[in-house]
């Protein structure tokens, strides 16, 4: 045995907990420069949901602000990543044929909940029996899908105590007072409904009144009480100081203090940043740290968020999406408490302008060790191409190329036709559906299919991927905060599932390790508090790794 | 009559060939001289008008008021006097002058479009409207300057869709009409369609490429479209045409901070700068300049910048919000802490209360306005907000009676202030 391998073998044993995932195959490392490429799959795979905003043209607020949502998830934990997709009347669950395609198996998987506008989903293992159980959101209610373990859910809303009669939005699963036990944010809308008003006319054209025109609705905090149900908490838990209005919503230990805190994006509202003071109470601090406003000192369209490093320095920045003619807000984490508002610096003002963009997510597409960031976009009036020839519904993806040292790169035009397709897009969810180490996006179309856009970048580099199992945090190890050191670079991710718009996330932790063969070092930060660390760990593989 | 054109013809044939070799110089320069006289007296008494006109208005009002009362028919002459008024801001004169003509000659266009301009900016925009409507649909369809003033009216009166087909027939009879094509870009602007307005900005520019507003407007709306490159180009060009107008200036500024403010530090501190100092209203190009300067590490200056705005117009909110940000990242949180209490304070108030708030500002000496906000702060259960303005108000007026009135129900009412300034 040579040394290398003797040491790395030493390493995995002195780890403890950690092994490589059994199911998919670690491919074969690359060697030449990387291209990012996207193609999308989603027929060729079998994906044939439709997604409908249900009626003509045209579209009320009701019908073309949410509805539109898509998951990854391994739900039978045959380590493929499945697919769920959300919209009137049913949602669909797609069972993922170790990567070859995907079977429809919403009946056989009993997923029934009844017909209703069905936003989005939110995943997480509430109950730590190991299954990853499923969260609907719907314009007038919510539904928590307990997975049995033997490939089929039970509707468990009632009992759980999550019902939620009001237009939810984007969930999230965090475990915010840290007892082990996934607690579950709704995010809430406005209120609408039969009678109220909803056309305004531009040059004699129908469109669809904005949430200006609207009543907010305020999100809902629901703790886990262990015993299957949850009990609702927003109050006692300060979450009740929100301004309404969510679209999006994300957990993240963004000041780095070991607990949970909530980022809430409004529409056209001041934003909400909570920070948990580590037992559940939070203060609604997004106008001391810069996050309440864009860049111009306005209120925003908040609608998808994501938090990742995108600058490296191992703290979590913020990126929020926002209406057309709106700056699209980056807030980059200073570490003192603070944020700057960095779009411009950053190089993504620009050519965001324009959109009115949904779901986000920092993903690092070419393994290179560094956040990109990609967007989906479509517009919220149906008709508006009759009023302005040259915006449309429908609007092009962005995907923008992190380029070290805070700057970003359009790349959005170099990565594929089908990449550029224009739809109406709500929903993004991003995992590695085929397990080949690149990370896939999954993008939902409010006007038709999904687009399961495969990652074809030719000759990624590098890349690790991490299945947490926690024991005594939760199951899944959500909140855990993973450090991972190659040289020259230290990269922070987070377990999480939630972030974006309606959609939930692949719960392996990725990471691009460009060059490196190995990551010298993984410091991982359970939920719990415990500590772990696992050195020299081999590159190009997935790997499980349990507390300790 | 036709014969006797004929005799006349006739005689004067006989008598040029009855004498072809007798040479009369002089009676013929006499007759030649007598026609010159004749043209000239009657060139005269045609252009004495206009050439008394002409005269009269190179030199003050006066001269034309004089010859107007004199020659009460004389429609070029309450034109040039109206025009006079409107130019220095009198358009209840230019109305006197123009209402008595223009009745009497119903059917000259340009004295109803001249009235009808004078009555919109009285503000009687019904009349004003009439009037032009009698131009544009009867005396006159092609003219332009009618058109344009009834889309003026129109927008005034609130009626921008109709607003907007005006221009949009003026535009279509008069292609490179530049004040048409720039009024359907801020049009189409305030509903949201901005490509539509970026197009009719950029044939403004192009049909009056010495324009610096239309320039300025087109950075702006490219801008807004997220082509901020091509707006500091435009609003360069802007700057190059009015180097002092705040327009060009503020979008040059604004551009350049989201292209790399660090690349054009200079070049777009001195645009904001000269844009803040040179508008009047600076508050927004001085509060981006603060963001340019805290980008560049200058936060005390920003700061400074910010504490000017809020002092000059203590309603800025988004300046107070910045201030509190930049002060707690140098660590002064007292400072902070003051700022966010007021944006606090300002995002609390209704439309009304800052139209109330804006109007004391505005006008700190008017009791009325004081009286007003102080009502309504006592209305909306804020005597802690009332106080200040009644003890103002008594300042200046000891004796006012309301006021003397407002200080014992605001001692009648508990005092909760959640987000006092």
């Amino acid at each position: 045995m040579r040394p290398s391998i003797l040491f790395l073998f030493t390493s995995l044993l002195l780890a403890g907990g950690c092994r490589p995932a059994p199911g998919p195959t670690s491919p074969s490392l690359p060697a030449t420069p990387t291209a990012v490429r996207f193609r999308d799959v989603a027929g060729a795979m079998g994906l044939d949901f439709r997604y409908t905003p249900g009626g003509g043209p045209p579209l009320n607020i009701l019908k073309v602000t949410t509805g539109a949502g898509a998951g990854f998830l391994d739900y039978d934990r045959d380590g493929w990543q499945d697919v769920v997709c959300t919209s009137l009347p049913h949602p669909a669950l797609y069972h993922n044929e170790q990567g070859r395609g995907f079977t429809n198996v919403t009946a056989k998987a009993r997923l029934s909940v009844p017909e209703a506008r069905w936003n989005g989903c939110a995943t997480g293992d509430y109950d730590n029996d190991g299954w990853v159980d499923l969260l609907l959101t719907a314009c007038d209610r919510t539904a928590l899908l307990h997975n049995n373990g033997d490939g089929t859910f039970k509707d468990v809303t009632e009992r759980s105590g999550v019902q939620l009669r009001r237009w939810a939005s984007s969930a999230a699963f965090a475990d915010v007072n840290r007892d082990g036990l996934l607690d579950l944010y709704v995010g809430c809308y406005v209120r609408f409904g039969p009678g109220m008003p909803e056309w305004m006319t531009v040059r004699g054209v129908q469109l669809p009144l904005g949430p200006l025109a609207y009543e907010a609705q305020k999100g809902a905090l629901f703790l886990n009480s262990g015993n299957g149900r949850f009990r609702e908490a927003t109050r006692e838990a300060g979450l009740d100081t929100a301004n309404g209005k969510a679209l999006g919503v994300a957990f993240a230990d963004a000041d780095g203090d070991g607990d949970d805190d909530l980022y809430v994006a409004n529409d056209e509202m001041a934003q909400d940043f909570f920070e948990n003071d580590g037992k559940g109470h939070f203060r609604n601090v997004s106008m001391e740290n810069g996050t309440a406003f864009n860049e111009e000192g306005g209120r925003q369209g908040g609608m998808g968020i994501d938090f990742g490093d995108y600058d490296g320095d191992g703290r979590l920045d913020l990126f929020v999406g926002t209406f057309e003619d709106e700056m699209k807000s980056l807030y980059r984490n200073t570490g003192t408490g603070s944020y700057d508002q960095s779009s411009a610096k950053a190089g993504i003002a620009q050519s965001t302008r324009s959109w009115v963009t949904f779901g986000t997510k920092f993903v690092d597409v070419d393994n290179d060790g560094m956040p990109d960031l990609t967007m989906v976009n479509g517009h919220v009036r149906d008709l508006v191409q009759q009023v302005d020839p040259k915006i449309s519904y429908p609007q092009p993806t962005q995907l923008f190329l992190n380029q070290g040292s805070g700057r970003f790169r359009d790349i959005s035009d170099q990565v594929g036709p089908d990449f550029r397709k224009r739809i109406v897009g709500r929903g993004l969810a991003v995992g590695d559906y085929d397990n080949d180490g690149r990370m896939d996006l999954l993008a939902a179309d409010l006007q038709g299919s999904p687009l399961l856009l495969h990652n074809e970048t030719t000759a990624t580099a590098h890349w690790l991927s991490l299945r947490l199992e926690g024991k005594r945090s939760n199951r899944m190890g959500i909140g855990a905060r993973v450090e991972l050191l190659t040289p020259g670079r230290r990269q922070v991710r987070e377990v999480r599932t939630d972030g974006s718009f309606l959609s939930a996330h692949d719960q392996r932790v990725h990471f691009g390790l460009g060059t490196a063969t190995e990551a010298d070092e993984i410091r991982i930060r359970w939920p719990s508090g415990q500590a772990q660390t696992l050195k020299k760990i081999k590159a190009v593989q997935f790997l499980d790794v349990k507390e300790p | 009559m036709k014969s006797g054109l004929k005799a006349h013809k006739g005689r004067k044939a006989t008598s040029e060939v009855s004498s072809p070799s007798q040479p009369a110089p002089a009676p013929r320069l006499r007759i030649l001289l007598a026609v010159v006289v004749a043209a000239l007296l009657a060139a005269g008494f045609t252009w004495r008008e206009p050439l008394t006109l002409a005269w009269l208005r190179r030199g003050p009002v006066e001269g034309l008021e004089r010859y107007a009362v004199r020659h009460p028919d004389s429609v070029d002459a309450a034109d040039l006097l109206a025009r006079a008024y409107l130019a220095s801001g009198r358009p209840m004169d230019a109305a006197g002058v123009l209402s008595p003509i223009s009745e009497r000659y119903p059917e000259r266009a340009s004295l109803r479009v001249l009235l009808a301009r004078s009555l919109n900016e009285l503000g009687k925009t019904g009349e004003a409207y009439a009037h032009l409507q009698v131009v544009v649909n009867t005396l006159d369809p092609e003219n332009a300057e009618a058109r344009w003033w009834l889309g003026q009216v129109q927008e005034r009166s609130g009626r921008t869709d109709e607003a907007y087909d005006t221009y949009e027939a003026l535009v279509y009879r008069q292609p490179k009409h530049a004040s048409a094509l720039i009024r359907l870009g801020a049009l189409a602007t305030g509903d949201g369609r901005f490509s539509v307005a970026e197009e009719f900005y950029r044939r403004a520019t192009q049909a009056a490429p010495r324009n610096a507003e239309a320039a300025g407007r087109h950075a702006e709306i490219l801008f807004r479209v997220g082509r901020a490159e091509e707006a500091a180009s435009e609003a360069r060009r802007a700057v190059r045409m009015a180097p002092d107008g705040p327009r060009g200036n503020f979008w040059l500024g604004r551009s350049l901070l989201v292209l790399d403010a660090r690349g054009h530090s200079v070049e777009a501190e001195a645009a904001l700068r000269k844009a803040a100092s040179r508008s009047e209203q600076p508050y927004e190009a001085r509060y981006f300049l603060a963001k340019l300067l805290r980008q560049l590490d200058r936060t005390e200056e920003a700061l400074q910048e910010l504490e000017r705005n809020t002092r000059e117009n203590p309603l800025h909110q988004n300046s107070f919000y910045d201030l509190s940000l930049y002060a707690r990242s140098l660590g002064e949180t007292q400072r902070a802490e003051r700022a966010m209490s007021r944006f606090r304070w300002l995002s609390s108030l209704d439309d009304v209360g800052r139209h109330l708030e804006y109007q004391v500002w505005a006008a700190p000496k008017d009791l009325q306005a004081r009286l007003r906000l102080a009502r309504f702060y006592l209305k909306s259960q804020r005597p802690d907000l009332a106080r200040p303005q009644v003890e103002q108000i008594l300042r200046q007026d000891p004796k006012q009676a309301e006021a003397l009135s407002l200080v014992q129900q605001i001692a009648a009412q508990p005092q909760p202030s959640p987000h006092s300034p």
